[in-house]
């Protein structure tokens, strides 16, 4: 099992008495695209936000790249090549479009690691690469939410990692707009890159990702082919709040 | 040991005390989004009026009286201005520091850097006490006591209980969905500001009434009060009463301990210990759930 | 950098470096030394200020702290133990420096602490440390502490060598505060500034770059404030600890702008202009009601202080100063009063509104996304 790239064993998160992750194991292969899907309150924010490091972990190891990570913080994770995008775009208000993505390649695990006018450079070339050159100057106040989302992607690519983890980046996109996105999320992956992208929309993942894992309960309920997990008896119960399975 | 036990019930006391004034800030920070050293303004304001009419001859228990009221006009007021400027926390912070300098300034032009203190004559409770066995309790201090104990329930149990209550917290986490449910927030905001103000002026009234005043007072108090209101969880009434009674137990106690010098740094010790063991509070803030 | 920022940087050090030679060969009274004194030390504090609270957006009401601990490390080390003075002003630096990592430790370690109650724990530590002071007799005691009359190198006068000691200071400051800006620790700064957890996650090691920060800032408040113990001569607590410091120094950076290292340059030039001119025998009160005044006109209009209007009208404002400073000493106006109300008329100049106010930048729209965040 050691040549996956990120890998969560037995994770569990509780936060007071309620638990989010019991006992989560998935593993991230290199290159990949993994889909992660599941009911609201499943724990898919939740364990995002573990794999990043924000949140410590009750029980559980974290490997990443081979190395034991469980304890690091989330810079030191970041340097690794382990990067991330929020549910709700974050951008820097203050900074312009450009001066966004040149923060992650500052500071990320790329080579323009601290010269800032050398980051700022190389942030129009990953602008350019998802389509957002001509918004480079703009201030963030001006942007479309789908400018927001590829401006996430543009920011974590920069920082040069090996693996992104995507919170729900089509969520609130238009069809055209989904579909723009998952052309650079394609991209992003055929430039070695592998994503743990977190969603919503089924239809979507299916044509995106390479495997797929379906969350429930902060637990793992399935996992495998897009089109063969969703025709799984249990995921439907899941989904469609029966009692079919046994879960 | 008797010296032990008139030092924690003087603690108490004095923490009360410390509880009064430090109401509005409390509330003012947990639901207005207003971080007002204003409201030190208007403590002292307060206090040098009540000081003027008191060496004039009026009763200083009539003017407490009179405080509660002109103290509600006042704090309601006050809310009108911060409501107008829409400043949020961190801004309110700054600009109310502002005000706090510009009323030390006034208060020097008008009363002079001299320590001000009522006459003796005027102001009879300043030395009455009140006695139980050994021990013996100063009577402003009882007042005080009881009033902060007295708001502080009340307006607790106002909080946790009434629909208006639940409402004004319900707007800290989400103003908008509250408004959606037809709570008149800004209203409500309006008499909670009120609430505060009438302790800011009885607390006031009781400052004069128990201490020389002087226009830099303020800072004497600034660290103290917050510490309170932190221990205390912010926006907790009940939670500052404790934490204003924590910080006073402790002073007493370092001063019969006769580290006096330790003494004046509890507020500040009381403050950094009490936020490295628990940043949120002895008790709950209402902004524990949106910043957590 | 630019050709011409160099050029225009070389100016002014030339210029400034000669200003006492012109004033002495042109028979001016020395006071004008005096007054660029406080200026070069108003700069210091200032830029110490914005490194940690402009920059980093870590509001801080305790710059009295790392100021006192400058200027009673500095005394301490002089009256005590016979150090000198050279040594003891670096050694104000240091003692700045380590009450700053002390309160950074535990703030920024053991809790994450930051915002409003950031701003008042600093707040508690200045108090703390002013009633240590106060308390303990090594330290002071409450008796303040009479530093000897020196002897200064090059037969320079106190006065003379002030003002080189605190231009030095003040360009190491500045020196300083653009580097923390131009810097990848400034982009980090930047980044916490706006959005302390996205920064983390992309790589920005938030920790150390807020230990850099407040170490910075210590040790040039801590720099400026030994120096200024040479100044003052008579180190009493209640004047170190006041809460005058604390409030000139955000005046000055809210006035002048905190995202950039000139706002704290312009802004310690248009407070202390109009500040000295206010704080003559009997108008102490008055310059406070007036600064406090201007502190909140500038929170509530401008927030985000004169920096990016004087980009904008800079030359026209400067133009208004230079007109009405000649016109007004012409007209028989000692030349400082001109100064400050040429300063203060180009001021209202650039604070005049373009158009209708945006709200403010720190509102509660974060704090709520960060809970559907989490």
């Amino acid at each position: 099992m050691a040549d996956g790239l990120l890998h969560l064993q037995g994770v569990e998160k509780h936060f007071g008495g309620v638990f989010a992750l019991r006992g989560v194991s998935l593993e991230v292969r290199e290159g990949e695209i993994l889909g992660l899907i599941g009911p609201n309150g499943s724990g898919k924010s939740t364990l995002i936000n573990v794999a990043a490091g924000y949140h410590r972990l009750d029980a559980g190891r974290i490997r990443f790249g081979g190395a034991d990570i469980t304890d690091l913080p989330p810079h030191q994770r970041a340097k690794m090549g382990l990067a991330r995008t929020y549910q709700y775009p974050r951008p820097f208000g203050s900074m312009n479009v450009r001066d966004n993505v040149a923060v992650g390649a500052l500071f990320g695990r790329g080579q323009d690691v601290g010269v800032p006018r050398a980051a700022q450079r190389s942030a129009g070339q990953w602008l350019e690469l998802l389509g957002l050159q001509a918004a480079a100057e703009k201030a963030i106040e001006s942007l479309t939410l789908q400018e927001r989302r590829l401006l996430e992607l543009a920011r974590a690519l920069a920082s040069g990692p090996r693996i992104i983890l995507a919170d729900e980046a089509l969520a609130g996109l238009t069809p055209s707009e989904i579909e723009r996105v998952m052309e650079a999320v394609r991209r992003i992956q055929a430039m070695g890159v592998a994503l743990l992208v977190v969603e919503h929309n089924v239809k979507a993942i299916s044509a995106l990702a390479d495997r797929v894992v379906v969350l429930h309960e902060g637990k793992v309920l399935a996992e495998g082919r897009p089109g063969e997990v969703l025709k799984h008896e249990r995921v439907r119960a899941a989904y469609l709040g029966g009692h079919a399975g046994d879960a | 040991m008797v010296d032990l036990a008139q030092a924690v019930a003087s603690g108490i006391l004095i923490g009360a005390f410390y509880a009064l004034l430090a109401l509005g800030l409390t509330l003012g920070w947990g639901f207005l989004d207003t971080i007002d050293f204003g409201h030190f303004a208007i403590i002292f304001g307060f206090g040098y009026v009540t000081y003027e009419l008191a060496t004039r001859g009026l009763n200083p228990l009539m003017i407490l009286l009179l405080a509660a009221p002109v103290g509600c006009l006042v704090g309601a007021g006050w809310r009108l201005v911060m409501r107008a400027l829409r400043l949020d926390a961190a801004r309110s912070l700054v600009f109310t520091f502002g005000v706090l300098v510009v009323f030390e300034g006034l208060s020097k032009l008008v009363w002079t850097a001299d320590y001000r203190r009522i006459p003796i004559a005027q102001n009879p409770y300043a030395v009455g006490a009140l006695t139980a066995g050994p021990l013996a309790f100063p009577v402003t201090q009882v007042v005080s006591f009881s009033l902060a104990v007295l708001v502080a329930v009340a307006v607790g149990l106002i909080l946790k209980r009434t629909y208006a209550g639940k409402a004004l917290r319900a707007a800290v986490l989400d103003e908008e969905m509250t408004r959606a449910c037809g709570a008149d927030v800004e209203r409500l905001r309006l008499m909670l500001a009120a609430v505060g103000g009438a302790t800011g002026g009885v607390a006031g009234v009781l400052v004069a009434m128990n201490f020389a005043l002087y226009p830099n007072a303020a800072e004497q108090w600034i660290g103290l009060l917050f510490a309170a209101v932190i221990l205390g969880g912010i926006g907790n009434p009940t939670g500052v009463v404790l934490g204003g009674m924590v910080i006073g137990v402790g002073e007493a106690v370092a001063q019969v301990l006769g580290a006096t010098a330790v003494a004046r740094l509890v507020g500040a010790c009381a403050l950094l210990v009490g936020l490295l063991l628990r940043p949120e509070g002895l008790l709950p803030s209402v902004l524990g759930r949106r910043e957590g | 950098m630019r050709r011409g920022a160099l050029w225009a940087i070389g100016l002014v050090v030339a210029g400034l470096l000669a200003v006492p030679t012109a004033i002495r060969s042109l028979g001016l009274p020395a006071y004008y030394l005096v007054f660029l004194y406080f200026f070069f030390f108003w700069v210091a504090q200032a830029t110490s200020w914005n490194v940690i609270s402009g920059y980093a957006g870590y509001f801080s009401f305790g710059q009295g702290a790392f100021y006192g601990a400058g200027v009673y490390g500095a005394a301490v080390l002089i009256d005590r133990h016979g150090v000198p003075y050279g040594l003891a002003v670096l050694g104000g630096a240091l003692a700045g420096a380590a009450v700053a990592c002390g309160i950074g430790l535990v703030v920024f370690r053991l809790r994450q602490i930051r915002g409003p109650v950031f701003a008042l724990v600093t707040l508690a530590v200045a108090v703390a440390l002013h009633s240590l002071v106060n308390n303990v007799r090594y330290l002071d005691g409450g008796v303040g502490i009479p530093l000897p009359k020196l002897e200064y190198p090059w037969g320079l006068s106190d006065v003379g060598f002030l003002y080189y000691a605190g231009f030095l200071v003040g360009l190491v400051a500045v020196g300083v505060g653009w580097w923390a800006y131009r810097s990848r620790l400034g982009w980090g700064l930047r980044a916490i500034h706006d959005d302390e957890r996205v920064a983390e996650g992309l790589g920005v090691p938030t920790f150390a770059h807020k230990m850099a920060a407040l170490a910075l800032s210590g040790a040039v408040a801590g720099l400026s404030g030994g120096l200024h113990a040479l100044q003052v001569r008579y180190v009493t607590a209640d004047a170190v600890f006041a809460l005058r410091v604390p409030l000139l120094v955000i005046m000055m950076c809210v006035l002048g702008g905190r995202r950039h290292w000139l706002g704290p340059v312009l802004g310690a030039g248009v407070v202390h202009a109009i500040n000295d001119r206010l704080s003559g025998p009997g108008l102490g009160q008055v310059s406070e009601v007036v600064m406090g005044l201007l502190l909140m006109v500038v929170v509530a209009t401008l927030p985000e202080g004169i920096y990016d209007r004087v980009k904008e009208r800079g030359v026209v404002a400067g133009a208004v100063a230079a007109a009405v400073i000649v016109v007004a000493t012409a007209r028989g106006t000692v030349l400082l009063d001109a100064l400050a109300i040429g300063v203060a008329a180009a001021v209202i100049l650039l604070v005049m509104p373009r158009r209708v106010p945006r709200g403010g930048r720190w509102g509660r729209g974060r704090a709520r996304m960060e809970v559907a965040d989490g």
